[in-house]
Formats: structure tokens, C-alpha cells, sequence
């Protein structure tokens, strides 16, 4: 059946300057595609005739169709965002736990988040309380076709209490027999340095199937920002900990592996030689994965990041410098259709921003108090919430803001978010990060139209 | 033309088993800042 079609508004085009053709992405549906040289008239054509009739059985409009480059007239694009900004928001058979088994670190990196260190392992109140709330999510959806619980280890420093971790995940293993439309994943977030294999191992076991360790470079920089507390290096234990991971797991455990290097300005070269030892040692085993990320200024109670300050990137460089590693880590083997997210540098279209707003997703502190974003989690003032010990959570008044979506808003956000939606990003963007715009009181634009086209030149020279 | 990357239709995935998990909140953004640790 024929329709009249347009142009989707999320279109990006370029020269493709090294294959003669043109390059397409489009942020809604996050295709990309390279437009060969002898189809470059054609596919300008189709994209300039816009509001014509749709040509059935023309693999070129086909292929532009199913990947989002041109939708039928009567779309409204933004609407579809909106919505599925909602629906994702509000769904309620899934619910994404970050708990922060304790907030003690062995480290004493500069650029910790904490607002306030105060050494507090979660109490065994709040464990049980967290252990029941999982009860009643059991419970109230368990006539549905499937459910799913998300659990996030989180701190704090999550192995310090390893085996408290291990005691909730064998209660919640043994919770999910009784419920056999019960879905469960689970990560963690670790420095690495009290990761053993035999523990590595045993998380694995009990559903942990999600890891992610830090290092700052190689030994010469991650040995200045990532000590212990007592100032002791880290990476010889730390990478060991990792080759022994890879050398002893079984080919038949799925599971991913993320290494995010942090880098400053001075790190970056650092960052590089990382990313050649990772080469040699790690990349044959598609279960791991490498990413880099700009080292950012949080706000905390402490001076420490003033050593650093002056060596932080501004977000566009850092987004710069991420992009190119994230091309330089690119392996030959891998498909940019099952990369994850946040090793791919040219954005996929996101339900939201971060998880902060869905309205099952809770951060849990280890007083039961229930944050909603991930760098403001132990000052009680920041709270949206609290658990209580019969497993339910009540959220006070500062979850009016932050459990807001910017389209629910428009009495707040106004400008800021006519000015979103009106952006050619929105689709990876949906309003940014909510603690910029309720801290900072500006749109927290992260990505911008150069930030694409770079980054889609560095795809077109790579699949060349 | 040459398929780099499929597109996906997120209305359709919006109730939709989620299969990659997260760090933290950072799966879903490309900026880091959530998993900063």
C-alpha cells in the first residue's frame, strides 16, 4: 500500500569524503548507513522530494523507510519520543534496583563523587527492607507474562561486603523459584582490587553477569589517581585480578565485562597504551570490552579534585577524545549492531537519559534512604524517598522534581525544553542529565551537530 | 547502500525485556558521568 512520505526530521547527512558517496545516521532509529557513490543521486532525490508518494518495491526507499531516513507525512516524530519516554518510564513489571551495599571505598581517587565519606556498610535493616520490597514486586506482578528485577551493585566500594552481597543474591535466587516468570539481571561496578577469580566466580554463579572495573590509564598514571587509602598502587593487582578472570573463566559462561579508563588531559597518552595492552592481552574474548571516559568535577565536601581541576577536559574536547578512542578500540571483528551502548560513538536513540526517572527505578542508601541519581546518593537532604521496613517506599517532595520527566515540566523547564525539542538529538538526548538542569538551571547538551559529524566521518573512513 | 547499523523502532522496545543491563544508570547515556567511580 502506498503513502505520501517525508523526510525524518532526525536525519544526518554527509559527504562521505574518503569513499565519494554520502553518509546517512539517523538519531531516532540510530541507523547508519553509507550511500555508494552511484546511489548518491538517487537517495538525494528521495530525501529532496519529500512529501511524494512512497515507491513500493524500490529497494532504495525500502531500505530508507525500514531504517527511519523517511516516515510517512502523518508521523509526528517528536510525539513518538514523548511516548516512548513515558511508556518506558512508567512501565511497572520491571524495576532497576542501585543499591549501595556500603559507602566505604579502599581507595582515595580525587575525583570520587561522595559528596561526605562516612564508612557506613548498609544495615541489616535496610537489607531486610530491600529484601521484601522484592518480595512485593514479586508478588503484585506475578499473574503477568514476565516480570524482570535489576540489581545494581553499586557504593561505596560494593566487594568490601562481598558476601553480604552474595547472601541477598542467594535469597533472591532462591525467591525466583517460586515465581517462574521471574527475570532477573545483575551488575556490578568495583574498583577490581579485591576481585579474585574464585569470587569473580562465585557472583557469576549466583546471577552477577554484568562487571565493570576502572583503570586510569596504565601503572604509570593509574598508580597516581587510583591508590588505596593508604596511598598504595593498585593496577599490578587490579590487571592481574583481570588476566586471571580471562584465563580461568570457561568459554561457556556468558556474561560482559566492561574496563572504563577515566582520563585527564595529561592521562590521555596513558589511556592509549592501556588501550594497546588490552589489545594483546583481552580483545580476543568478545565477553570484554574497553571504554574511556573524561574524568568530570563533582561537588563533594573535600578538596582533593583542586590537584586535578586544571587537568579536567571541557566536555566537548572530552567527548572528542572518548569518540577517537572509542575508534581506535574498534576491533575489525566487532558489529556495531550488538555493541554496547557506551563503547559506540555515534549515540543510539535512548528511552531516557539515565534510569533516574522511571518510576520503578530506585537507588538505595544504607540507611534506606532512596536516591534517584547516581552522583548525589548520601546526603540524606538529596533523598527522594525512603524504604521503609515493610519492604514499601514512600517519596517525599524533592521526587516531584526528580522523578520528572523534562516533558512532564513544562512549567519548569519552559524554554529549555521548546529549545529540546526543536533539537535534531533529542531522540539520544531526551533533556539531558536531570542533575545538570536542576543544579545548573541550563540544558545540559552533551552532544552537538559537530560532535556527529565527526564522529560519522570516523564510521565512514572505518567501513570503508 | 551499506548497512552499518540497523536502525531500531525504541516505541516497540519501550516495554521490552531489558537484555544489557547497566552500570549504575550509564548504560542508557553516552556521557559516563553516572559510573564515574
Amino acid at each position: 500500500m502506498s503513502f505520501i512520505y517525508k523526510a525524518s526530521r532526525y536525519n544526518f547527512v554527509k559527504e562521505d569524503k574518503k569513499g565519494g558517496g554520502k553518509i546517512i545516521y539517523n538519531t531516532k532509529t540510530g541507523a547508519i548507513d553509507i550511500v555508494e557513490p552511484e546511489s548518491v543521486e538517487k537517495f538525494d532525490a528521495i530525501l529532496l522530494k519529500s512529501d511524494s508518494e512512497f515507491v513500493e518495491n524500490d529497494e532504495l526507499y525500502e531500505i530508507m523507510y525500514q531504517q527511519g531516513y523517511i516516515v510517512r507525512q502523518e508521523k509526528d516524530e517528536v510525539q513518538d519520543i514523548i511516548d516512548w519516554n513515558k511508556t518506558s518510564s512508567e512501565v511497572e513489571h520491571i524495576t532497576y534496583l542501585t543499591i549501595l551495599p556500603t559507602e566505604t571505598c579502599n581507595f582515595a581517587c580525587p575525583y570520587c563523587f561522595i559528596y561526605t565519606f562516612r564508612d557506613r556498610h548498609m544495615t541489616d535493616e535496610t537489607w531486610e527492607a530491600l529484601y521484601k520490597y522484592c518480595v512485593k514486586f514479586f508478588e503484585k506482578n506475578k499473574e503477568k507474562e514476565w516480570f524482570q528485577i535489576d540489581l545494581s551493585w553499586f557504593g561505596g566500594e560494593p566487594l568490601i561486603v562481598a558476601d553480604k552481597i552474595m547472601q541477598f543474591m542467594e535469597r533472591i535466587k532462591e525467591l525466583m523459584l517460586q515465581y517462574p516468570n521471574a527475570r532477573m539481571n545483575s551488575n556490578i561496578v568495583t574498583n577490581g582490587y579485591l576481585l579474585t577469580y574464585e569470587l569473580f566466580k562465585k557472583m557469576l554463579d549466583l546471577g552477577i553477569r554484568r562487571w565493570q572495573v576502572t583503570l586510569d590509564g596504565d601503572a604509570e598514571t593509574h598508580d597516581t589517581l587510583r591508590t588505596t587509602q593508604g596511598k598504595k598502587p593498585t593496577f599490578d593487582v587490579i590487571y592481574k585480578n583481570l588476566l586471571d578472570i580471562l584465563e580461568n573463566v570457561p568459554a561457556n559462561e556468558e556474561f560482559s565485562f566492561a574496563i572504563r579508563g577515566n582520563f585527564l588531559r595529561s592521562t590521555i597518552t596513558s589511556c592509549e597504551r592501556l588501550l594497546n595492552k588490552y589489545r594483546q592481552d583481552f580483545s580476543h574474548d568478545k565477553r570484554f570490552h574497553i571504554y574511556f571516559r573524561p574524568v568530570y568535577n563533582f561537588d563533594t565536601d573535600r578538596n582533593d579534585i583542586d590537584a586535578i581541576d586544571a587537568d579536567i577536559l571541557e566536555c566537548e574536547e572530552g567527548v572528542r577524545v572518548q569518540n577517537r578512542l572509542s575508534m581506535d578500540s574498534f576491533n575489525i571483528n566487532h558489529d556495531p549492531n550488538t555493541l554496547v551502548r557506551v563503547t559506540n560513538p555515534l549515540p543510539e536513540p535512548t528511552h531516557s537519559w539515565c534510569t533516574s526517572i522511571k518510576k520503578n527505578a530506585h537507588i538505595i542508601g544504607y540507611d534506606g534512604s532512596v536516591f534517584s541519581c547516581d552522583t548525589m546518593i548520601t546526603e540524606k537532604k538529596d533523598a527522594v524517598g525512603e524504604l521503609k521496613p515493610d519492604g514499601s517506599i514512600v517519596l517525599n517532595d524533592n521526587a516531584k522534581i526528580w522523578k520528572q520527566s523534562i516533558f512532564d515540566s513544562r512549567d519548569r523547564w519552559g524554554d529549555m525544553l521548546d529549545q529540546c525539542l526543536a533539537c535534531r538529538l533529542l531522540p539520544v538526548c531526551v533533556g539531558g542529565c536531570n542533575r545538570s538542569r536542576i543544579v545548573n538551571g541550563k540544558n545540559p547538551c552533551f552532544w552537538n551537530d559537530n560532535l556527529i559529524y565527526d564522529a560519522m566521518d570516523e564510521y565512514a573512513d572505518s567501513y570503508q | 547502500m551499506k548497512n552499518i547499523r540497523k536502525g531500531v523502532d525504541m516505541l516497540e522496545k519501550a516495554t521490552a525485556k531489558v537484555e544489557c543491563g547497566n552500570f549504575g544508570n550509564c548504560c542508557y547515556n553516552t556521557s559516563g558521568r553516572c559510573c564515574q567511580k
